[in-house]
Order: C-alpha cells, then structure tokens, then sequence
C-alpha cells in the first residue's frame, strides 16, 4: 500500500519514516513550494556531484574486490555552490546525491515497516533527464542520503541548481518482517551462509 | 524485535526476539578492510575478502569505518568496518555488511580472524 502525504507526515511524526532534514512545509503556503504531492515527498540536490572521469579503461565487473575504489579512483567530486549550478551537458553522466538523509527503521514488535522508492520529476525527464535509471527499491532498514544516477539524454544543457526538488520519493508499506533475524540464519547452507 | 540493547564497551550485543518466538543473537563486530576515500565526501571504498578468497567492495558511510594511521598515498589505508555478525561456526563467520557491495550480496561469509571484536573507538552508532 503507498502511503499518502498525511500518511507519510505521520510516519515521520512516529518515527518509522525519518526525513532529515525534514521536507517543509507540510501544507501548500503562499510563497513556498510544498514539496508533498498526493503520495509522494520531494527530496532536494545535495551539493557535490560526482563525475565518472573519461578513459581508456574498461569496468570490468568480474575484477573481484576493488570495483568500489577503481570506480572512486576514477571520479572526480565536485561541489555545487549556492545561486551557481553545474552545467549537465548532453550525453553527459554523472552521479549526484539527495541532500536529505532517509531512514526506514525496522521497527520492534510489529509486523509491518515500510520501503520507497526513488522516482524521476516529470518535468526532469521533458528536458530529457532522468535522475535515476536503475535500483529504485529503498529497502527496510536503509539509513543515509540516496544515490542518484543523472544522466542528460536530451540535445540542451540542463543546469544543475544546489537544492532543486530533483526526486520525488514513494513510501510503501511492508507486510511482515524482513529475514533480518539471526535465526532465520540458522543452518543455512547456501552459498552465502555457512556450510 | 530487539527487546535489549548492550553496549559492552565495544562490541554491541542485540538481543533479537521474533514475532515467531526464534530468538537469537546478533553481535556488531568489525571486519578488516583496505579503506580509500570514495566518490562522495563523507564516504569511503572499502573492500575486504571473502572465506573463498573472493573480494568485495562496496561504499559506506565514513561513520561506519575505522581508519589506522597512518594512511598512506592519496588517503588509502586499512581499516576496520562496522559489520553485524549473524552467525560464527568454526573459522568461518556469516556477516551482514552495512550495504549492498558492488560484486556480490550484502549477506557474506569471510574468515573468522578477519573480525575483531574491538574496534580502533568505541562504537560511533
């Protein structure tokens, strides 16, 4: 079930949905954007990019263990400043971040918790950029600040503000308890448990 | 789900109680790991071995890892990663890694001696 924007305030009031910082305002009000549509909450751009840098090597996926610092070593962080933007040029990829942190408590005692999902802005995508094309999925128990993979499919610049709604994000209610347990564990003989 | 919380100077110990009724133990430990600076201020790469002698790496929050001095160029290191493990038969320990790595699961079985139960600080969480 996708919670509504009264139900998704409410989970940030019980704590089961954190938002920091929290997405303001809760209600339409003259002169600021309400970044709650029907079901869904806006999140913002953070300010660093993180541009894939151009080269003659190849990502090999099968490089076992150093995937993570090969693609680090390969980047090159940049910040966004205030009122100054970056610049997305056509065809161009880059990796970004929402300023806000999120966090999907597994809560004790009960059998229900909640996912998301990060969605692209409509009126991103006219322009021909879509925020993120792959793993929407915000599993239960995730806490930190969500990756987005922005790439500018269009034929036009399109710039970058620090701060700009650039996702939105639907939450989702989870019926039962994720195997997250030490004993669902218990004599596990697959390939990822103990033999 | 978790009825008690210990925190026994550096190992957290979390007592887990089913809706079901199972019931068992999961203990924060830390896994030794390369550290480098990741893609993201506040991150790191960090990458370590599995029990079957394949590597994984994945991002993580800064908070999550310990560094040892000093690092060496272009701030790569060793380190220990905050880790929870869930099950320890033998030499051979089940873990689950604060996020989803890169090349496999974020379930994963390393060598024992990879974990220490005393981290380079007590626990940051």
């Amino acid at each position: 079930m996708i919670l509504c924007n009264t139900e998704i305030q409410k989970a940030i009031d019980e704590s089961r949905l954190i938002i920091r910082p929290e997405p303001l305002p809760r209600r339409p009000t003259e002169g600021k954007q309400c970044p709650y549509g029907t079901h869904s909450v806006d999140l913002a751009l953070a300010d660093e990019i993180s541009i894939p840098r151009q080269g003659t090597y190849v990502i090999d996926l099968t490089r076992q263990g150093s995937l993570a610092d090969f693609l680090a070593q390969n980047s090159t962080r940049v910040k966004i400043g205030a009122g100054q933007g970056y610049t997305l040029e056509p065809n161009q990829f880059i990796l970004a971040r929402t300023r806000e942190y999120v966090e999907l408590p597994i809560p004790p005692q009960v059998d229900t918790c909640l996912a998301a999902r990060i969605e692209g802005k409509s009126s991103r995508a006219r322009c021909g950029v879509p925020v993120h094309f792959t793993a929407p999925t915000i599993h239960p128990g995730f806490k930190g600040t969500l990756t987005l993979e922005i790439i500018n499919l269009g034929p036009n610049a399109f710039m970058l503000r620090l701060g700009m709604a650039i996702a939105q994000l639907i939450i989702e209610e989870v019926r039962g308890l994720p195997f997250e347990t030490a004993s669902q564990f218990q004599g596990q003989t697959t390939p990822e448990g103990l033999g | 789900m978790w009825v008690t919380w210990q925190d026994t100077g550096h190992v957290c110990r979390v007592t887990v109680a089913h809706p079901t009724g199972l019931e068992g133990i999961v203990m924060e430990s830390c896994l030794r790991c390369a550290v480098a600076p990741g893609q993201f201020t506040g991150e790191y790469a960090v990458s370590a071995t599995q029990s079957n002698g394949e590597g994984f790496s994945l991002f993580v929050d800064e908070k999550l890892v310990d560094r040892e001095q000093p690092q060496g160029a272009e701030g790569r290191g060793e380190g220990w990663l905050r880790v929870e493990v869930i099950d320890r038969r033998g030499d051979q320990a089940l873990i689950k890694l604060p996020a989803e790595p890169l090349e496999v699961g974020q379930f994963v079985t390393v060598k024992a001696n990879q974990l220490a139960s005393l981290c380079l600080q007590s626990s940051r969480r």
